[in-house]
Formats: structure tokens, C-alpha cells, sequence
């Protein structure tokens, strides 16, 4: 009885702190892989006259995500300067293009870079800026729409 | 046998049987902290593995997390408009 007391309480010590490390652990793997605000979205949240969002991790299917930084212009005048800075023409309906990954005014084309899909909407005064940093999501963004399209 | 004598005997099995009474109410007590331990050790290992799943994204959520400036805004209106802007591009 003395034997298994000793036993009982050896593995009270070993078991206890394991599980309690084990919490800990996962506690803190999961603040390890909290998504961080991107530079796109510290750059923007600072201006008063737009409501800024970065949206991270936003799933285009089971196995694919993107971050997204939404810029919102509160009245005419902050969207007019916004469709400015982005060198946007078009009057109404959504605009869309591919930029580069450090400025989303400045137009590209694929190559294999990290870029920016950006899309503007005249009508929600808004443009969304999709960071692409592999082909896989590119072509998630673009089957994704073909999908909604249908 | 003196009466000092039978004070001793006396006093001997009183001791012995509040050992004996112990003895039999040890196994018991051994159980129940045995049970114990066993259920503080279950409760460690249920949050062990059930924190890192229930911190993980939910599969039915569209998204990890959602930063703003504004706080009128709620997560789930940004992501309907990112939503919104793919299905319109």
C-alpha cells in the first residue's frame, strides 16, 4: 500500500506539470500564430476620413486564404480623393486591376511576384485591396469569382 | 491481574483499536484520493486538447480576424464586402 502510495504520488508530479505545460503550450502557439496587421492596412488606418479593415485569413475555398485591406471613403469628397490616388477614371460600376505588392496604384501583370488584386466600387465607395503572395491564391481569387459568377 | 495492570491492557486496545478502525477506513480515503488526482489529471488533459482546437479557426467561419480603425463597424460587414467586391469585379 506504502508502494502504491509513492507510485500514486510520482505520477501526480510527473502527470500534473505535463498537462499544465501542455496548456501553456498551446496557449502560446496560438498567440505564435496570431495574423498581424499588414503594412497596406497600417498605412490607411490612420486617415480619419476612411473606415480602414484588413480582413485576414479570408477563405476562398477549404485550403486557400487571403488578407484583405478594405478602404471605405465616409463622403464624395474622401471617395474623389481616394478614385485620385488610386488613378481611377471610371465613373461608376467596380473597377479592378492587378498592382504591385508595395503600392496598389501602381498597375502590373503576373509574374509570379506577390501583388495586389484590387477592386473599387463606385457604388460602395470602396476599394479592396486582395494581397496575393502565390499563384495558388491567385487562382483561388479567380476561380472564386468564376464560382459566385455562376 | 492489578488494577495497574489492567489500566495498561485496557489503554493497549483502546490505541489498537482506533488503529484497526484507520486501517479499515485507509483503503477507502486511498480510493477517493486516487479519484481524485484521476479527475483533476482528466480535467488537464480535456483542456490540453480541446484549447488548441477551440482557439483554431472555426471551419465555418470565413475568416481568422478582422482589424478596423472604426469601432462601428462589425467583423462580418467587412467580410461581406469583400465578398461583395469579388462577386461584382
Amino acid at each position: 500500500m506504502k508502494l502504491e502510495i509513492i507510485n500514486l504520488s510520482r505520477a501526480k508530479r510527473i502527470l500534473i506539470p505535463l498537462l499544465i505545460t501542455l496548456v501553456l503550450l498551446a496557449g502560446c502557439s496560438h498567440e505564435a500564430n496570431e495574423p498581424e496587421e499588414s503594412l497596406l492596412y497600417k498605412r490607411y488606418a490612420c486617415r480619419p476620413e476612411l473606415a480602414v479593415a484588413q480582413v485576414c485569413g479570408f477563405s476562398l475555398n477549404d485550403s486557400v486564404q487571403v488578407d484583405v485591406v478594405l478602404l471605405q471613403a465616409g463622403d464624395d469628397e474622401s471617395w474623389q480623393r481616394l478614385k485620385e490616388e488610386f488613378n481611377i477614371h471610371d465613373e461608376d460600376g467596380t473597377t479592378s486591376w492587378l498592382a504591385t505588392a508595395d503600392n496598389p496604384a501602381q498597375r502590373t501583370k503576373w509574374n509570379g511576384e506577390p501583388v495586389t488584386r484590387v477592386i473599387a466600387s463606385h457604388h460602395k465607395k470602396t476599394v479592396g485591396l486582395y494581397i496575393i503572395e502565390s499563384e495558388a491564391q491567385l487562382d483561388a481569387l479567380m476561380d472564386y469569382q468564376l464560382e459566385k459568377m455562376k | 491481574m492489578t488494577n495497574e495492570e489492567f489500566d495498561k491492557l485496557w489503554e493497549q486496545a483502546s490505541v489498537e483499536g482506533r488503529a484497526s478502525r484507520l486501517a479499515a477506513e485507509y483503503p477507502a480515503w486511498h480510493r477517493r484520493q486516487r479519484r481524485v488526482a484521476g479527475l483533476v489529471a482528466a480535467m488537464l488533459l480535456v483542456v490540453a486538447v480541446t484549447t488548441p482546437m477551440v482557439m483554431k479557426r472555426d471551419s465555418a467561419s470565413r475568416y481568422e480576424k478582422v482589424y478596423c480603425n472604426r469601432i462601428d463597424k462589425n467583423n462580418q460587414q467587412w467580410v461581406d464586402m469583400a465578398d461583395y467586391l469579388l462577386m461584382n469585379a
